[in-house]
Parts: structure tokens; C-alpha cells; sequence
């Protein structure tokens, strides 16, 4: 009873309660779990560093990227993957603009202040960035898109490689969730690419994933 | 006669005394909450409800943050501090470091009843036959938010569910980081560890324990981290502090400093105690008697009765100054001296009683119950000390005549020579134009109805306090709104209907949110109609899902979809239900429940952007049957408004009934006697408002007191011919009255501040002007009304 009469542990209940709900569609972004991993050593971390910023040094570096995507969805109640195509904006300042023109045609902003899905110009649907577990997407997708490896350090540990075939010098990374309040819906993320950033998939742990293509203009 | 007096009176003081030491030998706890000066203002039981609802719920809380640039010192330190708390025994509960929350419960508490639940935003869309609707589900479904929606593909096709979610729940700023409830902003981080006492906030003992206690761990933290703390308990603690604090420096300071004016004008200890006594006896019976009036007395009530040693003085010396050698009739009759001193004496010293208790009366009025106390502990004080001098004083004062300072007296009579005279010209056109000028002044003031003028806190506390509520973005504790209905049903019902008028104020930027229970139990009906609309929209085989599953090319999820919706019964969720799972805690501050046959709720805001939007607010309640807008911040300045608006025509009418009663006894000459109190008013009031003082509420009753004091001095001076004596005791009783006052000008809580200073500034006016008006021919008219 004494529980039911305070509303400072209603708060606190509450927002494990927030943290939990949202973690199971997808993680909080800011928490870390009691135990975060800590499997890298130095020398690993040196590897990583090295390599980030070999990356960096061979990346075109723009404050926006543009270009077409085409997204696989796969689920495993389907037989097909669901597959969308459109075109896509990243300014480092206002967000990423994710415009599907296939199979329906929708516009959705993933920004500072949150994720804003509009039609016609008209906002349809939105929701603030203070809700972790959704908004963990569109900083995802930012940091992946304008090589934010900082951020992306923050919550995956890195690992990777770079593959020299001639001229062309290909890349690939392997994000993996560091605190386990990610890891319940991530496996892991994988990043490729060139000169730039070709392909992004997202590995969840119910053996779904999201596979992206770039093509940057 | 007067043995019998003496000996009644002396049996009542012997019982108060006894009641006294009684009582603090079985440690009587003073009242310290800083909620008694709150007035009462005109609540309907649906507000009064509200309010007792939310002080229980959050009087025994305290929360603190520690906040620091570094992480993992601050987990660090939030571990040894919540250890230390917990070490203390003093808390019943402390969350600091949580465990692994009990996972899913929340979403699986609602999974089942996904059916039932719709967000605003989607119920009108599917009530409008939104076709876009499916098409903006495909939207995110097709684009990065699939890794978020793709998994309930099945269970909830539209993202309905995952859009009810969204909206119901508030944003909260604290997430769990390293097991603790963690915010952080760009600089720092900010560790939640919230604290429930074991104690009674206003138990003075306990504060002690639990301030140094925090005192001690505070210094134990390393220096980097600061620590904010939030709760009642601090105020509460800081109020007691202070109020023992003034009681001692006020009450020692006007008693030492009465003691040593009484040494340099008698220079006899016989004499001093004498004129002390009435002092220390009207406290005690002032204080038996608050004891067994009250449920319980307030400290701030015994730092303004120190005040009340000031005037309480004047009963003694009139007494004894009247016993001056000059006075002829009594060398004569010596063994009947005392009682005929006593005779001469006793009209105006129960004039002076009168008035002064009147003053306190009409302050008793005022509807703040801590100012009812004071006045009613100020009257008793003095009628207590009256009657020591009646009863007492004539067969203590021995035969020995009382030996005054004569040099004192002799320097007295000369200054008294000089002093102007109000039938000099000069004076006169002086004082109008003073008058006149001060009326104009008077006149420009308008009045301050802050609600601070409340506040017994300090602005450092609280400024910690709002950093801390704005961290937890707590709702706003000050403005909410009370719903009224005949059962929980239709009180949910009403609450729906409400919320729906709170969204466009939402929308429009007003406030940033709002919480109500139907958001989290809606109303049966309500349950029953979204199933229906998902059944006859979504669900039916031209509806919405079947649009998803077309435009979509999601023909394979269509039929098992629906069939999952067929499958899945209603099952309506109950009052019961929502209050029985563990997941409402942190809603059952909204729900008052039944109240004689009534049910209560409340609904909380978040982030009311201004003034415009309170208005806004209220004018939403005022429209809808059974709902309420409280807003106890611009209810308190409404009343402190009206209430000093009433004080001044009730001053206006307090000088038409003492100017009556003054004529009475002293004919065409009355106006020497209400002169200076009125004059001295004005002047006082001049004089704030010149120092660009505000003028409130308190100033008007303390310009009461004024009054009361201040007809004192008028009335003795005017009764006694002016006699240097009476002019010593005058003097004597206006420098007393000074110092106590003056001393109360020093309190740092607001109300007693602006009391002391309108008093002492009053006091020393009618110290200046009492002798000009008055005059020494008004033998014959005094001699007729004398009452044998």
C-alpha cells in the first residue's frame, strides 16, 4: 500500500515501465544495461580507430548526401520481402528527409526534434525524440549516413574490415549492441561501402531484417 | 474585594502554569507547516478533495539528483549516498539503483485489450472513413521504422496499437543508465534517487535527524557533484529553524531591551519586576489558553506574540507612573492609595485594552488561519496582562513609594515645554498640507497580491525546488483540473469527453500535455466503441486492412490478420482491473474515487505556456458540466485582492466607530485623541509607498494595530492632562512597543516583516504626534464620564 501513495515511486515505476514497453519494439537509445560488455580490449580499439579512419579518409564527406534507396523488408510470416524504392535528402543540419515513392508514396523526416511522417505536405503523423525506442532509428540512420562514428561508438562496438579489389577499396562494418537493453531487439548491424555508404542492414533478433541500398547522386 | 480578585487570579495563572509545565514536560510539538498562512479560500468539496489528495500524496516525499559532468563518478556516488540513506533508518523507502524492471508487464497488461484501445488521432481518422489512414501505416512500414512496426505485422496490421502507445504515454526524461534513472543534457547527468520518509515532515525532531543527516552526506559526496534536493520536509525544516530562531532574537532582544529602559527610568529591581510581571503571566495565559484552542500552535504565532511584550508593558507602567509624587490626592489617603491609583487608572487602561483587543479582533477576521491564531493569542496575551495589573498590582506594590529617575523626568518636562502644540499656526498649516499631501500619495498606491507575500521559504530553496521539478517534468502542482460525476463510468466518460477539448489546446501549442486516468482505463463505452469502429473500419472485408493489404501487396498477411482480431474476445477493462495491477501506481494520483456517493478524478498539466493559455484553461472547465479548473495560485491573489479591498473600507469603518466611541467620552475633543493614529497612518503608508515598498494586505491590518496602539498613548496623554508622567510611560511603552515590533521588522518571513514595519514606523508617528494633539484642558469632561 505504502507504494500506491507515493507518487515519486509511480514515476519511477512508470518510466521503467516507459523504458521497458519501448525497449521491446526497439531499445532505449540512452540506456546502457547493468553490465555493458566490454569484450573489445585495447588493441581491438586501436584495430577499430584505425580503420574508422581510414573509412573517413576514403569517403566522400559532404554536409548533404542525396541520392535513391530501395529497402527490403524482410519478415519471416512472408514468403517475399516487402520492398519499397524512393529517393532520400541528409543535411547534417536538418535531419534526413526519407521520401517512398514506391509501393505507396510517403514522406518522412527524421530530424532533431523527432520523426515526422507528412503527405501532401500536410503532417500525418509524428512523434518526439524523447521517445527512445523510436527515435533510435532516425539517429541511426543519420550517423550511418554522415559517418558519425562518434555516435555510433556511443552504442555498438565496431568491427570491420577494408577489402582492396583494384581500384576499388570496399569496406564493411559490424555494429553490435553494447548494453543489453539494445541487444533484446538487435542482433547486430551491418554497414558496407566504397567511396560511400552503399548498404545498411539491420539484423533483429526475431531473425528479421531491413536491408538498405544507397545510391548516392 | 480586591484580596478576592487577587486570589482568583492568582488560582488561574497557578492552573495555567501547572497546564503549562504539563504540557512540556510531555514534549508538546509546535506546528511548523508552512501551510497555515495559506488563507481559506471558498473551495467546492470537489477542489477541497482535490487539494487534500495531492498534499497526502506528496508531503512525505523527497527526492534528490546529483548531478556531475562524469558518469561514472556520479553512479559512483549515488551508490554511496543511497547506502547512507538507507543506513539512517529515517526513510520507508528509497529507489535509487533500479534492478531489471519487471519486463513486458505493461505491454502485456494491454496487449490483450489492443482492440479496445484507440488514440484520439486514429479514432477520429477512422470515424471519418480516412482511407489515407492505411496508406500512412504502409508509409512506415515501407521505410526505416519497419525494424520498430514490422513485428506486430500480424497482431496490430495498422500500427494502431503502437500509436495509442505513443500517445498515452507522457514522455518521461529519465531512462535507466547504468541501472540508474539517469537524465543528461549536454554538460551533465543528472542521478534520480527518490526517497520516501518515514516520519512526519512537521515533526521537528525527525527534521532534525533527516537535515543532518543530509548535512553529512552532502559533505561526504565528492566536490564535483552537486546535490538538488525537492521536498516538503526542507521547507517545513527551514520554517522551524527560522520561527525558533525569530522567537529567540525577537523575544530575548524586546525583553532585554525592555528591562534595561524600565532600570533607567526607576532604577529599582522592585519596580522593573513589577512592571515585567503582566508581561510574563499575559504570555503564559495567552499561551494555555492558544493550547487549548488549537489543535496546535504555530511557531510563527509565538515569534508575533513576542511582539506583544512591547504593548503588554503599557497596563504596568500607566500603573505605576500614575503612582508619581505629584499626584496630590494620594499623599493624603495613603493605606487606600494602591486601589484609588488603580480607580484613576482603570478607564483608560481598559480603553487602551479595549481598543488594542479590537484591532486583534478585526485581524482575527481575516480568513488565514495562522493571522486568526496570532491575533487570538495577541488578545489573550494582553487580557491576561490586565488583569495581573488590576489583580495583582495594587497589593504587590507596597506602601513604599516607587522612586523614579527624576533627572529622567526633569529632561522629560522640558522637552515636553517645547513641544509644539497643534493651536499654533505654524503646526496647523504644517500638518494639513502634510495631511493633504500624504492623502495624495495615498491615494497613487495600488496594492500587491503576490502570492509570495506568502512564502516563509527562501528564494535559494526555492529555486531548487523548480530546478528539480523542471528536471522531472513534473505536472504543474498548482493548476489542474477536478472532475465530478455520479460513478466511475460516466466519470470516465467525462473525462474523454474533456480530454478531447484539452487536445486542441494541445495542438495549439497551449500546454505541452496532459494525464488522465480515461488516457490509461477508458470508459467502458468507450472500449466497446473502439472494438465496433476497428470491427466495422479496419477489420470488416472492404475495410482498411484490406486497403494495407492491396496497396501494400500484402495480400498473405490480410485474412490471418483479421482472423487474429475474430479471435481475440472482448474483454473490457475494469476500474478494478487498472487499480489492481501494479502497472497504475503511477496514476493513482489522478484518481480520488468515491466521496459521498460522488466520484472524483483529476486531470493533470503539463507545460502551460502562459497566461493566455491559463485563461484558456479555465474557460474550457467552465463550459462542461462537472469540471473544475483549479488554480491555486490566482485563487490565492484573488482572495489576498478581495480581502485587502474589504480591509480598507473595514479601516475606514474602525476610525468612524472609534471617532463615535472617543465622543462618547471626551465630547468636541475627540478628534486630539484619533488624530495621530490616523495621521500616523497615512504617513506610514506615504512612506512605503514613496520607498516603493509594496503594500499589501498585511500592511492594512498591521495599519489596525496602529490604531489600536496608537489610540493607547492618545487616550492616556489626553486623560492625564499631558503629565510628564504619563508621557514617561507613553514614551516608555512606544519605545517598548518599538523594539518588539522593530525586531519583528527583521523577520525574514514577509508577513511578519511587513507587520513589524508598518508598526514600528506607526508607532514612532504616534509617539511624534500624540503630544500635539492632545490637550491639557479636558479636566471637566473627563471628570462627568468617570464611571465610580
Amino acid at each position: 500500500m505504502r507504494v500506491r501513495r507515493n507518487p515519486a515511486w509511480k514515476k519511477i515505476l512508470y518510466a521503467l515501465y516507459l523504458s521497458t514497453v519501448m525497449g521491446n519494439s526497439l531499445s532505449v537509445v540512452n540506456s546502457f544495461g547493468d553490465t555493458p560488455s566490454k569484450t573489445s580490449s585495447q588493441a581491438q580499439d586501436q584495430q577499430t580507430n584505425v580503420l574508422l579512419s581510414e573509412i573517413i579518409q576514403q569517403v566522400t564527406m559532404n554536409d548533404t548526401v542525396k541520392g535513391s534507396f530501395e529497402q527490403h523488408k524482410y519478415i519471416h510470416i512472408l514468403p517475399q520481402p516487402l520492398i519499397s524504392k524512393g529517393v532520400f535528402q541528409m543535411d547534417t543540419k536538418k535531419g534526413l528527409a526519407w521520401q517512398i515513392n514506391e509501393p505507396v508514396a510517403s514522406r518522412i523526416v527524421f530530424d532533431n526534434s523527432g520523426i515526422h511522417q507528412s503527405k501532401n505536405g500536410q503532417t500525418v503523423w509524428e512523434v518526439s525524440n524523447d521517445r527512445p525506442g523510436v527515435a533510435i532509428i532516425g539517429q541511426l540512420m543519420n550517423a550511418a549516413l554522415s559517418y558519425d562514428w562518434a555516435l555510433l561508438e556511443k552504442y555498438f562496438s565496431i568491427d570491420g574490415s577494408i577489402d582492396e579489389q583494384g581500384s576499388q577499396r570496399q569496406w564493411a562494418l559490424t555494429l553490435t549492441p553494447k548494453e543489453n537493453t539494445l541487444q533484446q531487439s538487435i542482433k547486430h548491424i551491418s554497414l558496407a561501402g566504397g567511396r560511400q555508404l552503399t548498404q545498411l542492414i539491420l539484423f533483429e533478433v526475431n531473425n528479421d531484417r531491413t536491408e538498405i541500398n544507397f545510391d548516392m547522386l | 474585594m480586591i484580596k478576592l480578585r487577587f486570589y482568583c487570579w492568582s488560582a488561574l495563572v497557578m492552573a495555567c502554569a501547572i497546564y503549562l509545565s504539563l504540557s512540556f514536560f510531555r514534549g508538546y510539538q509546535f506546528d511548523s507547516s508552512i501551510m497555515a498562512l495559506l488563507p481559506e479560500s471558498e473551495q467546492s468539496l470537489a477542489q477541497v478533495l482535490a487539494t487534500k489528495h495531492l498534499v497526502n500524496a506528496s508531503d512525505r516525499r523527497l527526492i534528490f539528483l546529483l548531478k556531475d559532468n562524469d558518469k561514472a563518478r556520479s553512479a559512483a556516488a549515488a551508490k554511496t549516498f543511497t547506502a547512507a540513506l538507507d543506513d539512517s533508518q529515517l526513510f520507508s523507502s528509497i529507489l535509487g539503483r533500479s534492478a531489471a524492471s519487471p519486463a513486458t508487464s505493461w505491454q502485456e497488461f494491454y496487449r490483450a485489450r489492443r482492440y479496445q484501445l484507440l488514440s484520439s488521432d486514429s479514432r477520429k481518422r477512422l470515424l471519418s472513413h480516412d482511407t489515407t489512414l492505411a496508406d500512412d501505416s504502409l508509409g512506415r512500414l515501407f521505410s526505416p521504422l519497419a525494424s520498430v512496426v514490422a513485428e506486430q505485422l500480424l497482431t496490430d496490421p495498422l500500427q494502431l496499437f503502437f500509436q495509442w502507445q505513443l500517445a498515452v504515454i507522457p514522455n518521461l526524461p529519465f531512462t535507466l543508465e547504468e541501472g540508474w534513472l539517469t537524465r543528461s543534457d549536454d554538460k551533465s547527468h543528472y542521478r534520480l534517487i527518490s526517497t520516501e520518509l518515514s516520519g512526519n515532515p512537521y515533526d521537528i525532531t525527525y527534521q532534525k535527524q533527516v537535515m543532518s543527516l543530509i548535512d553529512k552526506i552532502e559533505l561526504a559526496l565528492p566536490p564535483e557533484i552537486e546535490l538538488l534536493r525537492s521536498g516538503l520536509i526542507l521547507h517545513a525544516a527551514h520554517g522551524a529553524k527560522q520561527a525558533i530562531g525569530e522567537i529567540s532574537t525577537i523575544g530575548v532582544g524586546s525583553a532585554l531591551g525592555v528591562l534595561c529602559l524600565l532600570f533607567a527610568c526607576f532604577r529599582q529591581l522592585r519596580a522593573v519586576v513589577i512592571a515585567f510581571l503582566p508581561i510574563i503571566v499575559g504570555c503564559g495565559f495567552a499561551l494555555t489558553c492558544s493550547l487549548l484552542l488549537f489543535d496546535s500552535v504555530h511557531l510563527i504565532t509565538l515569534a508575533f506574540g513576542a511582539g506583544l511584550v512591547g504593548i503588554a508593558i503599557d497596563y504596568s507602567l500607566h500603573f505605576l507612573c500614575a503612582h508619581n509624587p505629584e499626584t496630590p490626592h494620594l499623599q493624603s489617603k495613603h493605606q487606600h492609595q494602591h486601589s484609588a491609583v488603580l480607580r484613576r487608572v482603570l478607564p483608560s487602561l481598559s480603553m487602551g485594552l479595549a481598543s488594542s483587543v479590537l484591532a486583534y479582533a478585526a485581524q482575527g477576521m481575516a480568513p488565514f488561519p495562522g493571522l486568526r491564531q496570532m491575533a487570538v493569542f495577541s488578545a489573550l496575551g494582553l487580557i491576561g496582562a490586565w488583569l495581573t495589573v488590576i489583580c495583582w498590582l495594587p497589593l504587590l506594590h507596597t506602601s513604599k513609594p516607587i522612586v523614579f529617575n527624576t533627572r529622567l523626568i526633569n529632561q522629560l518636562k522640558q522637552w515636553q515645554s517645547r513641544w509644539p502644540k497643534i493651536d499654533a499656526l505654524w503646526l496647523k498649516t504644517t500638518l494639513i498640507i502634510l495631511t493633504l499631501s500624504f492623502a495624495a500619495v495615498v491615494y497613487t498606491i495600488e496594492g500587491n497580491d503576490d502570492i509570495r507575500l506568502l512564502q516563509t521559504s527562501p528564494p535559494e530553496l526555492l529555486s531548487e525546488d523548480i530546478t528539480v521539478q523542471k528536471l522531472l517534468a513534473a505536472a504543474s502542482p498548482a493548476r489542474y483540473f477536478v472532475l465530478k460525476s455520479d460513478s466511475a463510468e460516466t466519470l470516465l466518460q467525462l473525462e474523454e469527453g474533456f480530454t478531447e477539448k484539452l487536445d486542441t489546446v494541445k495542438a495549439a501549442g497551449g500546454i505541452t500535455n496532459y494525464m488522465s486516468t480515461s488516457q490509461f482505463l477508458p470508459s467502458q463505452l468507450r472500449q466497446r466503441e473502439n472494438h465496433s469502429l476497428l470491427e466495422k473500419a479496419v477489420y470488416k472485408e472492404q475495410g482498411q486492412l484490406h486497403r494495407l493489404a492491396v496497396k501494400g501487396g500484402l495480400a498473405a498477411i490480410e485474412k490471418p490478420a483479421r482472423q487474429v482480431f475474430n479471435d481475440t474476445p472482448l474483454d473490457i477493462l475494469q476500474v478494478d482491473d487498472w487499480f489492481n495491477s501494479d502497472i497504475s501506481a503511477f496514476t493513482t494520483h489522478l484518481w480520488i474515487g468515491e466521496d459521498q456517493g460522488q466520484y472524483y478524478s483529476l486531470i493533470t498539466l503539463f507545460g502551460i505556456k502562459d497566461t493566455q493559455a491559463i485563461g484558456q484553461l479555465a474557460e474550457l472547465a467552465r463550459a462542461v458540466e462537472g469540471v473544475e479548473f483549479v488554480d491555486r495560485v490566482a485563487g490565492i491573489s484573488l482572495l489576498l485582492a478581495n480581502y485587502r479591498q474589504q480591509l480598507t473600507q473595514w479601516l475606514i469603518l474602525a476610525y468612524g466607530l472609534v471617532l463615535t466611541l472617543t465622543t462618547l467620552r471626551y465630547g468636541r475633543q475627540a478628534w486630539r485623541v484619533v488624530s495621530a493614529p490616523a495621521l500616523a497612518s497615512l504617513a506610514v503608508l506615504s512612506l512605503l509607498q514613496l520607498s516603493s515598498s509594496p503594500i499589501t494586505v498585511f500592511h492594512g491590518l498591521a495599519l489596525l494595530l496602529v490604531l489600536g496602539i496608537g489610540l493607547d498613548a492618545s487616550i492616556f496623554l489626553q486623560d492625564s492632562d499631558n503629565s510628564p508622567y504619563t508621557w514617561l510611560a507613553v514614551t516608555l511603552s512606544s519605545l517598548t512597543t518599538l523594539l518588539a515590533f522593530g525586531l519583528l521588522a527583521l523577520s525574514s518571513t514577509p508577513v511578519l516583516h511587513y507587520f513589524g514595519v508598518t508598526v514600528l514606523l506607526g508607532i514612532i508617528c504616534v509617539w511624534i504626534l500624540a503630544p500635539c494633539f492632545v490637550t491639557r484642558h479636558s479636566q471637566c469632561q473627563k471628570g462627568v464620564d468617570i464611571p465610580q
